[in-house]
């Protein structure tokens, strides 16, 4: 006989013998020639990482006054906060100062609550909670970081964060064995309080559904959301991309039934983004294989698809969208190149399913591990950010900015196959105006 | 030269000049990388401090007025990623293999 010692919570140690025989109590004795598995706890493994750099996640807001507020993780896991000022055709005025927001450790999500207020949201790897907080951007940049919630129950990267009302947020989580998440809450003040939860995409009778997803509210007040599963056939009866569109009313939730995009849309996630009242426009991704996109309208809680195709048809794969903008008929597709893991700006047109220009932002030493987000600005430009990680060694995590012109002047940008787009890079210790655009 | 730490665990989180406060009250720190940063003071303490021993590195050490400088318990050198797949794919993995085993025992405690 063997003796085993169970930590608190005992439970974790069970004995096989070709089978599950039992689990163990704290301090049980097992038996002789018996095989022993030990649990992993899911916090401790988190703790063995705690050191570990994480990807660079990145997501830019609109602050009043042509500022913008650039977020992005760092090589340790914390975020960084700046405000950087947009002056048209001179450029982006950069953050000099960033505030260090506490550390994540998984990707973070900031949603434009109210004039120069936002709420950040992340999932903790070292605590397994959702952490909510108020970021608030005072006249002279400096940036104020207020706690506003720990939530615990639910696990997973927290997808997307949507303001609901002038004091409720809808958020977007989800994980492999838990499916996707909508999570509705209530915000007074500093305090945080969740209001209800409906769990949808996710497979019980297999223990696991879709995990990752973007939602965007739409002119209807319903939430539109766009998920899909990290693994591809056989491992859930959620495999591939699926919309629904969920119904807030009060603290009630009611989900739509889930609409089928595409069944190979494995592993990598998308982005949306209401071009018309209740009329989406929805790019995804097929692991290893393509970038696609969807234009849905919106009726009630149910979508059908209008109009689909191809963006990248070959060559691309587990990239990511990271962000989706579509004006005047085209659709600019700020994401990752595949192949070669590049960063690009696609701009492809609808009507004739065409690409009409694309700018690579991302070469060489720059491709490991990134972030990068864009918004469009009221006058018609788009700014964006995107991080790159020094070396597959290295101790820094180096943001660098973009203007995209021509938004307006859709001529222009028709016309030129590359040179649409003109970005400037910096030296990330040059901290000063650039200047871009042709 | 100055320290600032996580009010929660005492690591380090950076070491570097202190430049100035900003209106909120947060220390702007400009670290080894030439980065200005501000502190929350909500979840972070500063400290001056003379010398630095060289060895101290931010979230290898901790720091704490009683203690001075101490190694930090729950520090792990970095995790490698060897399989020649992107970090995030690598994360997803490893994750769900941890859920899996997780679902296993849970079932396991429901038979």
């Amino acid at each position: 006989m063997g003796k085993a010692k169970i930590s608190a919570g005992g439970g974790s140690i069970r004995v096989t013998n070709g089978k599950i025989v039992k689990r163990l109590a704290a301090s049980s004795e097992i038996p002789a020639n018996t095989f022993v598995q030990v649990k992993a706890e899911s916090a401790k493994v988190a703790n063995l990482s705690s050191t570990k750099g994480t990807q660079s996640y990145v997501q830019v807001g609109k602050c009043s006054r042509n500022r913008v507020l650039f977020a992005y993780t760092d090589y340790s896991g914390y975020i960084r906060l700046g405000v950087g000022t947009h002056n048209g055709t001179d450029g982006i005025t950069i953050p000099t100062t960033w505030t260090m927001a506490p550390k994540t450790g998984d990707q973070f999500r900031i949603c434009e609550y109210a004039e120069n207020v936002f709420i950040l949201g992340y999932f903790s790897r070292y605590d397994s909670k959702n952490h909510f907080y108020r970021v608030s951007v005072a006249d002279n940049n400096t940036i104020t970081i207020t706690l506003l919630a720990y939530i615990s129950g639910f696990k997973g990267p927290i997808w997307e964060i949507v303001k609901i009302s002038d004091t409720r947020i809808a958020v977007l989580w989800g994980r492999t064995n838990t499916g996707m998440t909508l999570g509705l809450f209530s915000i007074s003040g500093t305090t945080m309080t969740q209001l209800n939860t409906a769990q949808f995409l996710y497979d019980s009778v297999n223990g696991n559904g879709a995990d990752r997803g973007c939602m965007r509210r739409l002119t209807n007040g319903n939430l539109f959301v766009y998920a899909s599963s990290t693994f591809s056939s056989g491992y859930s009866s959620y495999t591939g991309g699926y919309v629904v569109v969920i119904n807030v009313s009060g603290n009630n939730i009611s989900v739509g039934t889930p609409l089928s995009i595409d069944a190979s849309a494995t592993y990598s996630g998308g982005d949306c983004t209401e071009t018309e009242p209740n009329e989406v426009f929805l790019v995804y991704e097929r692991s290893n294989d393509a970038m696609l996109y969807a234009y849905l309208t919106v009726s009630g809680t149910t979508a059908v698809v209008k109009k689909n195709g191809f963006i990248v048809s070959k060559g691309h794969k587990n990239g990511g969208v990271f962000r989706v903008i579509y004006k005047n008929g085209l659709a600019w597709v700020l994401g990752n190149d595949g192949t070669s893991a590049l960063l690009y700006c696609w701009i492809y047109e609808v009507s004739s399913s065409a690409i009409v220009s694309k700018k690579k932002f991302r070469a060489g030493a720059d491709s490991y591990e990134y972030g990068a987000d864009m918004l469009l600005t009221d006058d018609g430009y788009i700014i964006g950010m995107y991080t790159y990680r020094v070396s597959n060694s290295g101790s820094s995590t180096v943001p660098r900015y973009f203007t995209i012109s021509s938004l307006a002047e859709r001529a222009v940008v028709a016309t030129s196959s590359i040179t649409g787009i003109t970005v400037n890079k910096i030296s990330p210790t040059k901290m000063g105006k650039i200047y871009v655009l042709a | 030269m100055t320290i600032i730490t996580d009010k929660e665990s005492n690591r380090i989180l950076t070491v570097g000049t202190f430049k100035e406060y900003w209106d909120n009250g947060y220390p702007i720190i400009m670290d080894s990388n030439g980065y200005d940063i501000a502190y929350p003071t909500d979840f972070t303490t500063m400290y001056s401090v003379g010398e630095v021993p060289a060895e101290v590195a931010p979230e290898k050490y901790c720091y704490t007025s009683a203690d001075g400088f101490y190694l930090n318990p729950d520090y792990r050198e970095p995790e490698s990623n060897p399989y020649g797949i992107s970090d995030e794919m690598y994360d997803a993995i490893r994750d769900e293999a941890v859920a899996q085993i997780e679902r296993e025992v849970t079932g396991d405690a429901n038979e």
